[in-house]
């Protein structure tokens, strides 16, 4: 294999991380820049899609510095997925772009729920109708913004807007079409029905290519601006969740990965849709015209675990800096001190609402089981074992489809052995970690990167150059235990949810549907 | 002339001598400390003799503090609900057994399987349950039969005390009402109940008002204790009883709040309380001829000092200050966050030993301070349940406040938003059942006129407004806080089985 770079770039709810790799996978260089995200009531969040270029160009000159840039052959995307990116004719945004966290169009969602039948819903998009999708914000924008909608010629997905700023071209990828709630996800088209129940024109939907499309090329305008040599091939990339299954290793059903950072998903590739009976779970489509990704995300998982650190491990944090360590340490250091089954404490880890397996916006996070002795050491691990519980009821949905015997985990929370144990009991399965744990994103954008050029002939380039690093076999005997407290788990989540709702009422705050 | 009154406070962990003169100041204390026995799991158990020992102790070394000779009257305040077994010249067959004793489990729902739970209720006030005597006097019948032949009388503490002194086996009103015997409507002894368990009505003392002098100290008990032979024995009453007394709440209709590690809600009323939901219980009142309505949660201070060491993670002096302070940065409502405090399961309004505590409605804006509210609200709110039964009655616009919790502002404050009614803060807030004490044995000597000595040994010092707009909100906060109850009790019942 001839030496390449490649240049991939994350585009996350947080920041833009930059790497570049060499044909091995190996990491040359990578930077990070945030920037920042704008939450108002009303479930309204947006991020300024000049902000995600500005954060490109910064991260693409540092990560290019004392490299020859020459040496570079391509240039790759991940990215947040199921936004709302308006351009008009000239290609310019309209306005701060909604991004998937926005939850205001609940009363676009719910108009769709009664226009069309769930099941054929779920059926003809692999996903249930929810105002986390870009059908629903878009007919938000229709319905509340007209001269806005009006103004737009094109909607984009945040790596179809950078990848539109260095080539000119306006195209998405299979994978972030297929989150969009508006494309049916078998025949690879934009569903007719669903557009024409909303009064959308397909003309403002863009052109859709295989993840691995070579669309051009970086212009001398973007060369100008990034420090990247004009002409170098710009590859269209997929939806951070795609990149993230490709890094997880996953190439059939039969290879399953967690991916737990933020939030926490399970997801396989797979030649067939898996439409499951309750809806808890929902479909990509992957990089090509053929496979897909059965999938199940859980909305706070990382999320859940750093509030607790923030808000409640106060202690901790302190005693962290006198130890010179991080807070997780230390927390995890108590959590690990604690028996399985935190002493009768349950955790319910819903703090914004949760996605699969329940879809309830008004779920909220829950101690129950508190006791005169129950100890601080109780409740952390409790909020270790909330989340993997969470993942247990995702994981049995998905099961139905994937005869996986073990599960990869990346992401950032892959990578502390208390957590992977964890998991490996909740779940009752063998759990493995690889090379690329906490770059899963750039990685797989970098894949498609180099498949786009054709560095690589096949996506199982991954079997090589994914190397297991840890194995964590589930203790019989705990997972014993997690079996039976599963139920009881479940049971929690449904005493809790009325009254949870009734509590959102109460504030009158408006509450949104996931 | 004599003008002290020595009241003594028999607890479960001591006792506590403490002279009052006759303008009911309190003039000096002592406290014996002596220790409770748990074994088996759930079994509690103390020598008498232990607590007389005590009792010798703090009154020799109260008493140094006065002539003696201006002594007018002892009385007891004591703990409840116990079983000491004597024989027929008083001497203790077994160690007594204490109201926390649950060993009897089997006994009470046999007899209550031959009465009815509903009639006992009806008839003796209270709930039946192995808490009370005569499930303990039943446990010793069926398991130590050679006890139990010799058993001539089941005492409370006090009254064994009061036997010491003076030579007379009498109980009052008040606990006797603790005993789960004790016909409340015709203030004998249920023959009902004691028939259908089974025993002999021989084995109750008589029961007479908790003011009624009952005797003399004798030269033998003057001699131990350092009383001069002679002093003027009254009854006295249970703690729960004394505590009522010392609060103030002495007249018709006017309640109060305890409000210590557990927290109950009282009122003094001439009906027994019409609970048909059965939230609350009712003793007889140590002011003759009225009833103490009351209703009793687990964990009150004992939730906030959990919270402390759980959640902050830090037992400092200043820990509760801090809870405190930070409470004080989260709105009313705690921003949805609700505590449900029964980490030892709950008594009023439940009465659901499956019960466990639960923080719900957490969401990423939450922080650390809305915890430290929904804590106070949880514990103002469950109070506030065991209340409104009782609400209806209360005469007086304010609410009475003792024990040690009175010293949390916001959690003060916010019980006050939550009942929506002013609070009444007295001078001394840990000393209630040792001036309930004195007050019935100064007014049973006649050293004091009447109960109104309370209001000068005991003034009120401080008066906590609601805030009305809280008031309002908390008002329907209540509701989801009992359905959040309601649609977890059957998780509660279920869910331990794993």
């Amino acid at each position: 294999m001839h030496d390449h770079l490649i240049l991939s770039h994350n585009l996350g709810t947080n920041g833009n991380n930059a790497v570049i790799y060499r044909t091995d996978g190996t990491i040359i260089s990578s930077w990070f820049t945030p920037y920042a995200a704008s939450y108002r009531s009303g479930g309204r969040v947006e991020q300024n899609p000049n902000d995600w270029w500005d954060a490109v160009c910064v991260s693409t000159k540092k990560v290019l510095r004392g490299l020859n840039v020459k040496e570079l052959s391509v240039v790759s995307f991940s990215g947040q997925m199921m936004g709302v990116t308006c351009l008009d004719k000239a290609g310019d945004p309209v306005r701060s772009s909604l991004i998937w966290a926005d939850i205001r169009a609940t009363k676009e969602a719910a108009y769709l729920r009664e226009q069309i039948d769930e099941n054929l819903f779920y059926n003809i998009t692999g996903h249930r109708i929810s105002s986390a999708y870009p059908a629903s914000k878009l007919f938000w924008l229709k319905n509340h913004e007209r001269d806005a909608y009006n103004k737009t010629a094109k909607i984009l997905q945040a790596k179809d807007y950078i990848v539109y700023k260095l080539t000119g071209e306006i195209v998405s990828d299979y994978s972030d079409a297929s989150g969009s709630n508006l494309f049916n996800i078998r025949k690879r088209k934009w569903s007719r029905t669903i557009l024409s129940i909303l009064g959308i024109s397909e003309d403002i939907l863009p052109e859709i290519v295989p993840s691995t499309t070579v669309v051009g090329t970086v212009t001398f305008d973007a060369a100008a601006a990034t420090g990247l040599l004009p002409g170098t091939p710009v590859v269209i990339g997929a939806g951070d969740g795609i990149a993230a299954t490709i890094a997880g290793g996953s190439t059939t059903e039969k290879e399953a990965y967690l991916y737990y950072g933020s939030s926490a998903w399970i997801g396989f590739v797979s030649s067939r849709v898996f439409l499951d009976k309750e809806k808890r779970t929902f479909n990509w489509n992957y990089i090509d015209d053929r496979l897909f990704v059965p999938c199940g995300t859980m909305q706070t998982a990382g999320i859940a675990l750093d509030w607790i650190r923030d808000k409640i491990a106060l202690e901790e944090s302190s005693q962290a800096k006198n130890l010179n360590c991080i807070p997780q340490d230390v927390i995890i250091q108590k959590a690990a001190s604690s028996p399985v089954g935190s002493n009768g404490v349950i955790f319910l880890p819903h703090f914004e609402g949760e996605r699969s397996p329940y879809w309830d916006p008004y779920a909220k996070g829950v101690f129950i089981g508190l006791t005169a002795d129950v100890s601080r050491n109780d409740l952390f691990r409790a909020c270790y074992e909330g989340v993997a519980l969470n993942l247990r009821l995702i994981w049995d949905a998905l099961r139905a489809s994937t005869p996986a015997e073990q599960l990869t985990m990346i992401g950032g929370q892959a990578c502390s052995q208390f957590n992977r144990q964890i998991i490996a009991d909740a779940l009752n399965i063998k759990v493995v970690t690889n090379n690329h744990t906490k770059d899963s994103k750039n990685f797989g954008a970098a894949i498609l990167g180099g498949l786009g050029i054709g560095i690589y002939d096949s996506v199982n380039v991954t079997g090589k150059l994914l190397r297991q690093e840890t194995e964590t076999l589930p203790e019989p005997a705990h997972a014993g235990f997690y079996n039976r407290l599963l139920p009881v788990f479940d049971e929690a989540y449904r005493s809790n949810a009325p009254v949870c709702r009734k509590l959102s009422e109460l504030r009158a705050v408006e509450v949104q549907d996931v | 002339m004599a003008k002290y009154v020595l009241a003594h406070d028999l607890g479960t962990s001591g006792n506590k001598a403490t002279l009052f003169d006759e303008n009911g100041r309190l003039v000096a204390s002592a406290v014996s400390s002596y220790a409770m026995e748990v074994f088996n799991g759930n079994w509690a158990e103390q020598d008498p003799a232990v607590w007389w020992n005590a009792v010798c102790e703090s009154s020799r070394s109260v008493l140094e503090k006065i002539d003696r000779k201006e002594l007018a009257a002892v009385a007891f305040s004591a703990q409840m609900m116990g079983c000491l077994v004597v024989d027929r010249n008083g001497r203790p067959l077994h160690k007594a057994l204490l109201y926390c004793d649950q060993r009897s489990e089997k006994q009470i729902a046999r007899l209550v399987a031959r009465t009815g739970f509903e009639t006992m209720y009806r008839i003796t006030g209270h709930r039946p349950s192995a808490s009370y005597s005569l499930s303990k006097l039943l446990w010793i019948r069926d398991n130590l039969p050679d006890v139990f032949e010799k058993t001539a009388k089941m005492l409370q503490a006090k009254d064994y005390m009061n036997f010491l002194l003076t030579g007379t086996m009498v109980t009052d009103y008040n606990d006797a009402s603790g005993t789960n015997a004790f016909d409340l409507h015709t203030f004998t002894w249920s023959d009902e109940i004691i028939g259908k368990a089974g025993i002999s009505r021989s084995l109750f003392p008589d029961a007479v008002p908790s003011s009624r002098v009952i005797g003399t100290v004798t030269p033998w008990a003057g001699a131990q204790t350092g009383i001069p032979a002679g002093v003027t024995v009254v009854a006295g009453s249970g703690d729960g009883g004394c505590a009522s007394v010392g609060a103030g709440s002495v007249a018709e209709y006017r309640p109060y709040c305890y409000l210590g590690s557990s927290s109950w809600v009282s009122i003094a009323s001439k009906t027994i309380l019409d609970d048909p939901d059965m939230i609350g219980f009712t003793w007889a009142h140590p002011v003759n001829g009225l009833y103490q309505p009351c209703a009793t949660m687990q964990t009150a201070g004992s939730s906030i000092s959990w919270f402390a060491e759980t959640f902050l993670g830090r037992s400092d002096g200043k820990t509760l200050d801090t809870v405190n302070h930070m409470a004080a940065q989260s709105p009313a409502g705690a921003n949805g966050v609700t505590f449900l405090p029964y980490l030892l399961g709950e008594r009023s309004p439940w009465w659901d030993t499956n019960a466990r505590g639960v923080f719900l409605g957490m969401s990423l804006n939450t922080g650390f301070n809305d915890f430290c509210r929904a804590l106070f609200e949880g514990i103002a709110m469950n109070l506030y349940l065991n209340f409104r039964p009782m609400q209806k009655l209360a005469t007086e616009k304010y609410l009475r406040l003792i024990g040690g919790g009175a010293l949390n502002t916001l959690l003060v404050q916010t019980i006050a938003d939550v009942f929506g009614c002013e609070l009444l803060i007295p001078e001394f807030l840990t000393e209630a059942t040792s001036m309930g004490a004195a007050a019935l044995a100064g007014i049973g000597a006649g050293v004091y006129g009447g109960f109104d000595i309370v209001e000068s040994m005991n003034p009120g010092s401080r008066k906590i407004s609601p805030d009305m707009k809280n008031h309002e909100l908390y008002c329907k906060k209540i509701e989801s806080f009992k359905k959040a109850y309601t649609d977890l009790k059957g998780w509660f019942s279920s869910g331990k089985e794993y």
